[in-house]
């Protein structure tokens, strides 16, 4: 049974493909930031729920989901700092760093979730969320009008962010720097930068976008923090990454690609129900498309000295 | 070279490890205690809070230990591979001198696990909610079932006769026969007071992505559905979180009906200080806290028996939630959920308990 017009269903699936692409797109962005300076980021997922926790606690304390959003991205940062120290400075396996990252924001944030609202699983609702924008003349607009009619500050920003990170990468002394740190660090260093400071910058700013992506879930798009909330868009956002070959606007893509997905798996549940038993199946679809692509269509190449500690003068 | 000081140092630390371990060998104060619980549980991997399934379990295991004056313990495994840990450990009470009276597995997934260890441990009491155990092979585990569909069929028929768009909605947490219970019973329902209706049915994954559940339930809105039936754990509260954005811009109420406990309160402006108006209709109360307290009362009243403990309408394991606090409902609708409830206990109706549309 469908009562809107095929306009508005279409309408309704760019809204939700924006909506469930801005966490995986900031986070995918940071894992570039960290990625091109050679150090692998597969702790995403713990500094998406450190920003998703702290954004709800701050909101919840201080009333201004703004502060919110400067805490969830300070957050983030801090636990990608921890990161940074363990792989640039004492030279540890960033897996295993990462994958302690994972395990350390999943407990703390479980942990504090119940010392900030004495209760467990769910915190409580948040009444002051982000406001979303509505931008009345386009409102009405068929195909468009839902999805860019009423929309979340932090989803601007996604594309905002994403300009910016192509021209950080692209156009700067900093892109060009963090660029050799992770293609070929020894040159960085005989140019007299230090490679294991452009290397921590990468990992911060990734911690800080990973944080906003989780804020959004929290108090952007959500109104209130659950355990485990991010429920693996971390790992997701990886995908995406890698997906979008490590450049900002094939992130974006990808990131886009996979809301898009989701709207889709949605809208076939809901608007085509004879496909209903084949639910799973089109869940399944955005991995199995990633691996198809990924092996059929291009190989993506990642940064030739990701995940290897730079010392200086070593025999190469 | 290590100076004097740091040999001394070393000396004086081995020594005193040496005497610690000493002193926990003669004396023990370590090893096995007197077991101050009765009862322990091994709750479903969402975990507490999810204010519904295992809270609803917590609360009946309190209300059991406050009415008989008995302890309780629990833990929360955070993967279903762990269950089988958590049950054993109570299973094999190392720790203790005496066992557990009973070890409550909470959630149709630790079947496997519960029967691994019950095979090993036949004098070991154990219960499983939302999930069947051969007796003849487990003759030491009771299983706690739910018809669910029974009041699930209630809360359909109140969504049957309060919808304004004739279109109402359920999403699930998983595409599974469990849920499809709540399904079948909710759209049965339906067409029982409002025959014809349209439904649509849809799941979100996952027991715990709010995201998803605010997402499908945003689609559904705009799709004219002015009902939704939400059974998804944590990912249902998405649910309700579009509704109120929803009610906010549409020209008809929105509602949302929770589920297991009483959760009209959530559909409030502020769920914690609830106040008029909520967004919720009603709740399918499934009444898994009588359940753990019934269950708890057996093994006191020494009646424990293994097999099927069956919750019903009739034995007020189902029903559906009135908060004249937060909403009134109809009297002709009220009337006629009783009406439907009494034909359900006496019989005269019967509930599909699996999906029987395709």
């Amino acid at each position: 049974m469908m009562q809107g017009l095929p306009l508005d269903l279409i309408g309704w699936v760019f809204a939700v493909t924006l909506q469930m692409a801005t966490p995986l797109v900031l986070a995918g962005l940071g894992g570039m930031y960290s990625e091109r300076g050679g150090v692998v980021n597969i702790g995403l997922e713990g500094m998406m729920l450190m920003g998703a926790f702290t954004a709800a606690a701050v909101t919840y304390y201080t009333l201004n989901p703004w502060l919110g959003i400067l805490a969830a991205v300070a957050a983030g940062g801090g636990l990608a700092a921890v990161h940074a120290i363990v792989c640039v400075k004492f030279k540890g396996n960033h897996i295993v760093s990462g994958t302690g990252i994972i395990l350390f924001g999943a407990g703390f944030t479980t942990l504090m979730l119940e010392v900030v609202w004495h209760r467990k699983g769910y915190g409580e609702t948040i009444t002051n969320t982000i406001p979303d924008i509505v931008i009345e003349p386009i409102q009405n607009i068929p195909l468009i009008g839902q999805a860019f009619g009423v929309i979340s500050p932090i989803v601007i920003f996604m594309f905002v962010a994403t300009i910016l990170s192509w021209y950080i990468l692209f156009k700067t002394p900093f892109g060009l720097r963090l660029r050799a740190a992770g293609e070929d660090p020894s040159t960085l260093d005989s140019a007299g930068v230090s490679v294991e400071w452009t290397r921590a910058i990468g990992v911060i700013i990734s911690g800080c976008l990973a944080g906003l992506g989780g804020a959004y879930l929290s108090i952007g798009f959500g109104s209130a923090f659950g355990k485990n909330m991010t429920d693996g868009r971390g790992f997701i956002a990886l995908a995406a990454m890698i997906f979008g070959n490590w450049s900002p606007f094939g992130i974006l893509i990808a990131g886009l690609f996979f809301g898009f997905l989701d709207g889709l798996n949605y809208a076939i549940q809901i608007y085509f129900p004879a496909l209903l038993p084949y639910a799973n199946f089109i869940a399944m679809l955005p991995y199995l498309l990633v691996v198809v692509a990924l092996g059929v269509i291009r190989r993506s190449i990642p940064p030739k000295g990701i995940a290897i500690p730079y010392e200086k003068e070593r025999k190469a | 070279m290590a100076s004097k000081g740091m040999i001394a140092a070393i000396v004086i630390v081995i020594i005193g490890v040496a005497g610690a371990g000493a002193y926990l060998i003669m004396f023990n104060p370590f090893g096995p205690q007197p077991n101050p619980y009765t009862v322990a549980i091994v709750f479903a991997t969402g975990g507490l809070g999810d204010k519904s399934f295992n809270d609803g379990c917590y609360n009946g295991a309190v209300e059991a230990s406050q009415e008989f004056g008995i302890q309780f313990t629990y833990s929360e495994p955070a993967a279903i591979t762990d269950y089988e840990g958590y049950i054993r450990g109570y299973a094999e009470h190392t720790q203790y001198i005496e066992p557990f009276d009973l070890i409550i597995s909470v959630g149709f997934d630790q079947a496997d696990a519960l029967m691994e260890v019950a095979a090993d441990f036949p004098d070991q009491k154990f219960a499983i909610v939302d999930m069947y155990i051969d007796p003849t092979n487990y003759s030491n585990v009771a299983s706690l079932l739910f018809n669910e569909h029974e009041g699930s069929a209630l809360v359909g028929a109140i969504a049957g006769l309060m919808t304004t768009t004739d279109s109402i909605g359920f999403v699930g947490g998983m595409d599974i026969p469990l849920i499809h219970k709540f399904a079948a019973g909710y759209v049965w329902g339906a067409n029982y007071t409002n025959p014809g209706i349209n439904y649509q049915v849809a799941y979100t994954g996952s027991w715990v992505d709010t995201a998803a559940g605010k997402s499908l339930a945003d689609g559904m809105y705009s799709a004219g559905v002015d009902i939704i039936f939400a059974a998804a754990g944590r990912s249902g509260l998405g649910v309700f979180d579009s509704a109120k954005e929803n009610n906010a811009t549409s020209s008809y109420p929105l509602w949302v009906i929770g589920v297991d406990s009483p959760q009209m309160y959530l559909g409030c402006a502020d769920p914690d200080n609830p106040e008029p108006p909520t967004v919720g209709l009603t709740s399918m109360l499934k009444r898994v806290d009588v359940a753990v307290h019934d269950i708890i009362e057996d093994v006191v009243e020494d009646t424990f028996s293994g097999g099927v403990n069956l919750f019903t309408l009739a034995n007020g394991g189902l029903d559906y939630e009135i908060n004249t606090d937060l909403l009134t409902l109809p009297t002709s609708v009220i009337n006629a959920v009783e009406d439907l409830k009494a034909a359900i206990i006496a019989g005269t109706v019967t509930v599909p308990d699996s999906i029987y549309w395709s």
